[in-house]
């Protein structure tokens, strides 16, 4: 029986907007009220929700290094159905005390309105085991031009002595400010992530950061991720010398890593278990030291069961490799933490690395902070003399004094070991090594490293009926895709591809259909062969495409009226080859195609001897981000992608090509 | 439909008839062997069998409510896994109810190969809160059995004390993962009125017994239910055990009829004394020698013209007028005066102007066959989605009743398409009777496409326009949602409709008759796409009329065995007329043959004319079938792959080598 935790904010929302009380005692906290008598004018017909008024995060330093935080918001509902604008929420853990949570409603004309209670905490995470909680606070009868006024008061024990903001709400923002409160003797440092953010102002005691009207992020296909563009503010806070803290200060790298470190001591230790499993994976693997780390990689990756687990310490702490050899599941530290122990059974040294998984620019170059990692992957020292194939040679990484490295994630089901999903790479990780940890910038990305390369051959049997056979090679992300349908339903994802053939030539019967999800260098392979009847007129005569599916991978959208950049989620490179046996003839050859932009190129040829047609084209797609003013080269290059690979014969007419 | 009920709020009420003790659907539920038997080690992957990542060997459950005022569930699950993917059914999940659950027992093992086990203890199980306030919540217990790998069994189960009990629980028996075997038994608390329902079992060996004090469900070999297009709401289709226990009314087997009463009862007092809707209809010009049908439609024209409906606000009206506050008074009276009112109110209002008109007329309580079928004997309104107008000549059979519901802004003798090809409960003084919401005919629901395609003189485009009009049920759901977004997510959707997104650049999507209510949906959109190069070597030049602005490409549904019915949302007709022009340098060459397709489930033609500067299509699909059988699903399939052939009808065209 599964609970789904979307129903249980359903049940939480409705609770929390029920919590109100309707009767009109109340009056605005002095805040709200300056807020409220200089309300902004409604639009008529506005874009957004809500928008924000104020957005404000006090954090006043107990001097044992506690966190008490003063949230506050206020938002104006924009729209008339905008009851969601009556609900906040304050994100925290078990290691959290909340104070108190209070919310007001003032709708136009009418009186001020107030929460009752304390609110209703609901866990919104998706890990299937996590301590993290959510605090809904509600008032009911939100309408348009209503302000809604929260206020949270928690006191958090971190992890560390720090903090990151990320300046993000439901829609724009007019103000937005973080305050620090610092006792006497600490020093508060910061770091601004995505945008360069004015210098602090100073009170006394006190810096405040200040942000003004920060435009509200829509999603939208082929965007950014959800929080990628917001601006990051991050906070290292030192003690004075011989304070003591309930965390500890980190204020570089080097320190974090050998704190970090201390967290990982002994984790990896060896167990019979585990060098079980060593000697299995090892047993075929010769010696080529990167094939022997491949091996080990493969048999975490698929050995250990995924399970997201966020809580406590165990959200940096992994779990001991030796139980997790056990229990087989774990995840991302276990399952890195454990490919440390397998691969140190093997006499090989590795380093964990911490990344954030999905979104950019995350890690200061200044100090570590919560949030700017999130995954844990591991970094495998290769010989200077080893050959690294080429599938891998994208997740090798100089590390200096460390060596090179292979980053190896041992987490993902469906990628091929020693590579690495889109978006890891190009992010700073920071390599764990005690004193000589250090940041590295993982390895960036290149269209030959995503590929989709189809072979279609096409003739005629002595039936007359037209056979053809599709072999489509995919690399990379495509091929990381592929293996999670694959996985999921290897049944349906075969009669996916065999409707496929049918709703592209209603006639053909499919005759064959292998897969080989993972290739020795990591590819997926899939080859589909079909048959098509001779015609048994001339007006049932089918179009057949030279190129039929080539464009499914580069997804497009429309930007007429579009403001966000489009952004793909890596290079890509499209590879065509179309060998049609007995094709065309009097009809003539297609025209040969070839066109060139910024971040792209496009070429086809046709050539035409001894009866066989031969027709190549090609996609190379460099850029990934488009921002509004490059839409012309993007509609160009969308445009000469399907006036290239449009091409079709006529079959068996054999005297035309068209569209 | 999950309530939660404190058992002593019902330590009153009427003893259930299951009250007395009795053995005959006694179980033991517990543990398994600690050994994979022979049979077990057997079962392996076949997914075109539907066996690919694991099979439900046992599902056991006894749920005790009888036990004083607490009630206790004793569960049992063992399991083969056969891929990685299957694994994640060792994330063991079961909820407590903060403050009234007790975990009393524990076991969970996973059975390896090799004939180890692995134990996972009750310590390592972790409890965490879903839903937390002052007032109580909701928990998880949840853990993740150890060892699992492809090959071994999981064996885990429980017992949780609860002083709470559900009024309605509805129990999976059929599940995406083959069952081998399925046993339920419950054992209702006397202290209450309790019904049981066991659904959707035909063909599968599941059988139910009962004794006194208790039910029993066993199901053997039940096979996967696999999600299949176009397949009636999952609920209908799996197997399942409904259990309730029943409220003041509901505890009586007239349910449906006491309902049926009340809702006439609501009605009447809604009306009041008829003054005011009787005022009305003296005032409305209807021609009192027409027909009586006609008389209503006419009255319904009027509603739907007069009395704006502030549930169906437009996303700009909502802006400008508040909704109605609920402390208004429900009356005919008040919806009158204030010219305004929910659809609720416009379709009680309709109602009694019928009646005062000197027809018949009831209101009908239909459920959203897209969620649920309306049950009977499951008794409790939570099933009603929808209250509609059943409207008729005095004395008429059902049959020849009018079914409609002005307050969806549905024109006369139309309902939502979601309540239609249904069955719902008409409500009447003496109770009420179920009756069948015919769907509407298809040529009610058109959409009708004119529109030209040409290319740009350079032939490196091809340019569409075209207006779509849409009426009845064919434009009435993209309406409805254009009508309530805001004016830049509307246009978006209305790019979509128009084929942005595709290799098209729109040039225009703009929509006329949102805020008309019964008025057709109008969307004229222009667009622009690149054309492919044509050699100057080719002679004879072939393309498709293809596109965004065929409204109706038929469904793709795969070839292959079918175990549920098709159902569709309504039946329809696409009517599309597109002139096409020769690409430059090209003329028109011979006009492809008709074609005419006529089918127990609709009628496809195709006509292509030559015209002086291309080709004029002419294309009509009909879907006149609401559903079709499993048994028919291959012909059905061979008439749609017949309208995809007659789709890809190419016209052809010549080079013009100009005048010779």
């Amino acid at each position: 029986m599964t609970l789904l935790p979307r129903r249980a904010v359903g049940i939480a929302l409705a609770a929390a907007a029920a919590s109100a009380l309707d009767v009109h005692a109340y009056r605005l906290p002095d805040w709200a009220r300056r807020i409220a008598e200089h309300a902004p004018a409604l639009e008529a017909a506005p874009d957004d929700r809500e928008r924000v008024l104020l957005s404000e995060t006090l954090l006043s330093i107990e001097s044992d290094g506690k966190l008490r935080i003063r949230r506050r918001l206020a938002v104006q509902a924009l729209v008339a159905d905008a009851e969601e604008v009556g609900v906040g929420v304050f994100h925290f853990d078990e290691s959290a005390r909340m104070r108190s949570a209070k919310a007001w409603h003032l709708a136009p004309g009418e009186r001020v309105d107030a929460s009752s209670g304390a609110g209703i905490d609901v866990t919104l995470d998706s890990s299937f085991l996590t301590d993290s909680r959510s605090r809904l606070i509600g008032v009911d009868g939100v309408r348009r031009g209503s302000l809604v006024f929260f206020e949270f008061d928690v006191v958090e024990t971190p992890m560390w002595l720090a903090y990151l903001h990320a300046f993000r709400e439901a829609g724009p923002v007019d103000s937005a400010r973080v305050e620090v409160a610092a006792p006497p003797g600490w020093q508060v440092r910061h770091a601004w992530l995505r945008r360069t953010g004015p210098e602090p102002t100073r009170d006394g005691p006190s810096i405040r950061f200040e942000l003004h009207d920060l435009p509200a992020v829509a999603d939208a296909p082929l965007a950014e991720p959800p929080g990628s563009s917001e601006p990051l503010l991050l906070l290292c806070f030192v003690p004075p010398e011989g304070a003591k803290t309930v965390a500890p200060s980190l204020p570089d790298f080097a320190t974090f890593g050998t704190w970090y470190e201390t967290l990982l001591a002994g984790r990896d230790a060896p167990s019979p278990e585990l060098r079980a499993v060593a000697s299995e994976a090892l047993k075929v693997a010769g010696q080529d030291p990167v094939g022997r780390i491949l091996a080990v990689a493969r048999v975490a990756r698929d050995g250990i069961r995924y399970v997201a687990k966020e809580i406590g310490s165990g959200t940096l702490q992994p779990r001991p490799a030796s139980l997790v050899a056990t229990e087989r599941w774990g995840d991302c530290k276990d399952k890195g933490t454990y490919l440390s122990a397998l691969l140190a059974l093997d006499g090989r040294a590795s380093f964990p690395m911490l990344v954030h998984a999905s979104l950019p620019e995350t890690v200061s170059d200044a100090f570590p902070a919560p949030g700017s990692f999130n995954h844990f992957v591991v970094g495998v020292p290769i010989p200077p003399d080893a050959v690294v194939p080429e599938p891998v040679r994208g997740a090798v990484i100089d590390a200096g004094e460390l060596g090179r490295l292979l980053v190896v994630d041992a987490t993902d089901e469906y990628t091929a070991p020693g590579q690495l999903r889109p978006e890891l790479l190009g992010k700073r990780a920071l390599v764990v090594a005690g004193a000589r940890s250090r940041l590295v910038v993982l390895p960036g990305d290149g269209p030959s490293r995503h590929r989709i390369e189809h072979r279609l051959e096409e003739g005629v049997d002595a039936d007359g009926a037209l056979v053809a056979t599709l072999t489509t090679l995919l690399v990379g992300e495509p091929a990381t895709l592929a293996r999670l349908e694959q996985h999921r339903s290897a049944h349906e994802r075969r009669l996916a591809a065999e409707r496929e053939i049918t709703r592209r030539w209603e006639r053909a019967a499919v005759t064959g259909y292998e897969v080989e999800p993972e290739t020795a260098d990591g590819a997926f392979r899939e080859t589909i062969s079909w048959r098509i009847a001779a015609p048994g007129s001339a007006a049932e005569g089918s179009f057949l495409a030279l190129f039929p599916g080539a464009l499914d991978g580069l997804d497009r959208t429309s930007v007429a009226r579009r403001t966000a950049p489009v952004v793909y989620p890596h290079p890509l490179t499209l590879r065509y080859e179309s060998r049609v046996r007995g094709g065309t003839g009097s009809g003539g050859i297609p025209q040969g195609f070839s066109q060139r932009g910024e971040g792209w190129s496009i070429d086809s040829t046709h050539e035409f001897e001894n009866g066989l047609l031969v027709s190549k084209w090609a996609l190379d797609l460099d850029r990934t981000r488009f921002e509004p003013g490059s839409f012309p080269e993007l509609k160009r290059l969308w445009s000469a992608a399907s006036a290239s690979a449009g091409h079709a014969i006529v079959w068996p007419k054999e005297q035309g090509i068209g569209p | 439909m999950r309530k939660r009920v404190t058992l002593l709020s019902f330590a009153l009420a009427v003893a259930s008839p299951l009250a007395l003790a009795g053995s005959k659907t006694n179980i033991e539920v517990g543990p398994g062997p600690t050994t994979l038997s022979e049979e077990e080690k057997a079962i392996a992957a076949d997914p075109a069998s539907g066996i690919e990542h694991g099979v439900i060997l046992l599902e056991e459950t006894e749920q005790d409510e009888d036990i004083g005022t607490t009630g206790e569930i004793r569960y049992h699950l063992r399991a083969k896994i056969l891929s990685n993917e299957g694994r994640d059914l060792a994330n063991v999940e079961f909820p407590v109810v903060v403050g009234d659950s007790r975990l009393l027992e524990w076991w969970g093992r996973t059975l390896l190969p090799d004939g180890s086990v692995l134990e996972l203890k009750e310590e390592e199980l972790r409890k965490q809160p879903l839903v937390r306030s002052a007032r109580g919540g909701l928990s998880a217990i949840r853990a993740a059995l150890p060892g699992v790998a492809p090959g071994c069994v999981i064996e885990y189960g429980y017992v949780v004390r609860t002083d709470s009990l559900v009024e309605i629980r509805r129990v999976e028996i059929q599940r995406e993962w083959p069952v081998r075997r399925f046993v339920y038994r419950w054992k209702p608390s006397r202290l209450l009125n309790s019904v049981w329902r066991v659904s959707r079992t035909l063909g599968l060996d599941i059988h139910a017994s009962r004794d006194k004090s208790s039910i029993l469900v066993v199901g053997r070999d039940l096979p996967p239910v696999a999600s299949e297009p176009l397949m009636p709401p999952p609920s209908e289709v799996r197997a399942s055990l409904t259990l309730q226990y029943l409220e003041h009314d509901a505890a009586t087997k007239d349910f449906w009829e006491l309902e049926g009463r009340r809702l006439e009862r609501r009605l009447r007092s809604f009306l009041g004394t008829g003054d005011a809707v009787g005022a009305l209809v003296a005032s409305i010009s209807t021609d009192p020698k027409a027909e009586l049908i006609s008389r209503l439609a006419t009255a319904h024209e009027w509603i739907l013209a007069h009395v704006r409906n502030n549930t169906l606000l437009s996303f700009e009206q909502s802006q400008t007028e508040s909704a109605d506050s609920t402390d208004a008074k429900d009356t005919a009276e008040r919806v009158l005066a204030d010219r305004s009112g929910s659809s609720s109110q416009i379709n009680r209002l309709y109602a009694g102007i019928a009646r005062a008109l000197g027809a018949e007329a009831n209101l009908v309580m239909a459920a959203d066959r897209t969620e649920r079928y309306w049950d009977p004997e499951i008794r409790t309104l939570d099933q009603i989605d929808r209250i509609v107008v059943a409207v008729r000549v005095p004395g008429a059979p059902d049959e020849q009743a009018i079914f409609t519901d002005p307050g969806s802004g549905l024109g006369f003798g139309e309902l939502p398409w979601w309540v239609t090809g249904a069955t719902g409960f008409l409500a009447s003084s003496d109770g009420g009777r179920p009756v069948f919401l015919p769907p509407s005919s298809a040529d009610r629901n058109v959409t009708n496409v004119r529109g030209t395609l040409r290319y740009t003189g350079d032939g490196s485009k091809l340019v569409a326009e075209w207006t779509a009009t849409s009426k009845g049920q064919a434009g009435f759901g993209a309406k409805r949602a254009l009508a309530r977004l805001s004016p830049r997510a509307r246009q978006d959707r209305l790019d979509r409709i128009c084929g942005a997104g595709s290799e098209s650049e729109i040039g225009r999507a703009d929509p006329r008759g949102l805020d008309a209510p019964g008025a057709s949906l109008a969307v004229t959109c222009a667009l622009e796409r690149s054309a492919p190069p044509i050699s100057g070597s080719i002679s004879r030049y072939s393309a498709t009329w293809l596109g965004p602005w065929v409204s109706s490409l038929v469904p793709d549904l795969p070839p292959g065995r079918r175990a549920q019915p098709l159902v569709f949302d309504f039946p329809r007709v696409d009517v599309l007329e597109l002139e096409v022009t020769a690409p430059p340098g090209f003329a028109t060459s011979d006009a492809p043959p008709p074609i005419l397709l006529r089918t127990p489930y609709g009628k496809y033609a195709l006509s292509v004319e030559p015209t002086a500067a291309g080709f004029r299509v002419n294309r009509a699909f009909a879907l006149t079938s609401l559903t079709v059988p499993p048994a028919e699903y291959e012909a059905f399939r061979g008439f749609l792959a017949d309208v995809r052939r007659g789709d890809e009808t190419l016209l052809a065209f010549t080079r013009d080598r100009g005048p010779r």
